[in-house]
């Protein structure tokens, strides 16, 4: 493997496999967690992976900021329950836990690695973000 | 139930309390899995041909106007936050049939200890919520 050394036997396999699908891998792994920034190139969502010791891995993509009032947007919220009800490995919600802003986060899990099953997770996990993302653009006036 | 996934989910499945019942058709492996009382959701699991394992639940019913509230949607984007194995969103159920909130999480195949965190993280997350859900919105319940 070139680049990061990832101390943790999932996170190799899991790193390995993304740079065969073209991602940069950035290691910020703490003393409790296994963490990566895989970041991605055109058309593909950039996402934070942390490894739990349990073998749970958890993908997270994030998109933002809008003002606050988007919340209060019906339209806004109907886009995101579509999302979520289209999306096959990963949901949608509105977080507003940094600050003033509205992000939006996208999630996905995985126990374990296995390369096939990875695999699909990922590709699905980047095919619904890149069917929903462009979309929320009409809310760029927020 | 032929399928080897389905009978360890299954087995599994039983030990929480439920009664399992297969549904399964030529071209698709579907069960339900359901329990007396109000304690643990009726569960629906389809498994596909990749040994992934899709598992939902549902609740309701809602009246329409229940879709007009901010309060409802961010009530919602919040037990999205906050779950951890599962996806929640309102389904507007054809003619009459009023708003509905589905419930679905996924697991990989069958492992004791994944599908035990998964699937008892879900339950926790439907039990903790979908009360807050029907006291909040109350006035929106059809009868």
């Amino acid at each position: 493997m070139r680049g990061i050394q990832v101390d943790n036997a999932i996170g190799q396999q899991i790193s390995a496999h993304l740079e065969f699908l073209g991602y940069e891998i950035e290691d910020i792994s703490t003393a409790d967690y296994c963490t990566f920034y895989a970041k991605g190139v055109i058309a593909r969502p950039s996402f934070t992976i942390r490894i739990r010791k349990d073998g749970l891995v958890l993908i997270s993509s994030s998109i933002g900021t809008w003002g606050k009032n988007v919340l209060d947007s019906l339209e806004f919220h109907n886009l995101m329950h579509k999302a979520n009800l289209q999306s096959i490995f990963c949901r949608w919600y509105a977080s507003t836990n940094d600050g003033d802003g509205v992000t939006i986060i996208i999630k996905s899990w995985f126990f374990g690695y296995e390369k096939k099953s990875f695999g699909r997770v990922v590709e699905s996990f980047s095919a619904d973000w890149n069917k929903f993302i462009f979309n929320f653009g009409i809310f760029e006036h927020y | 139930m032929n399928n080897i996934i389905v009978q360890q989910i299954s087995s599994h499945l039983e030990f929480l309390g439920y009664t399992v019942k297969d549904n399964s058709k030529e071209d698709s492996c579907k069960f339900e899995a359901k329990q007396a009382e109000w304690t643990i959701p009726n569960l629906g699991l389809r498994i596909d041909k990749d040994n992934f394992v899709f598992i939902e639940c549902s609740y309701g019913r809602w009246n329409d106007g229940i879709l007009n509230s901010v309060d409802f949607h961010n009530t919602i984007q919040k037990m999205n936050q906050s779950s951890l194995f599962s996806k929640w969103y309102p389904v507007k159920k054809s003619v009459d049939n009023g708003v509905i909130v589905v419930i679905e999480t996924w697991a990989f195949g069958y492992d004791k200890n994944s599908f035990g965190t998964t699937i008892t993280s879900f339950i926790d997350d439907v039990r903790k919520n979908i009360p807050i859900l029907y006291d909040n919105f109350d006035s929106f319940r059809k009868r």
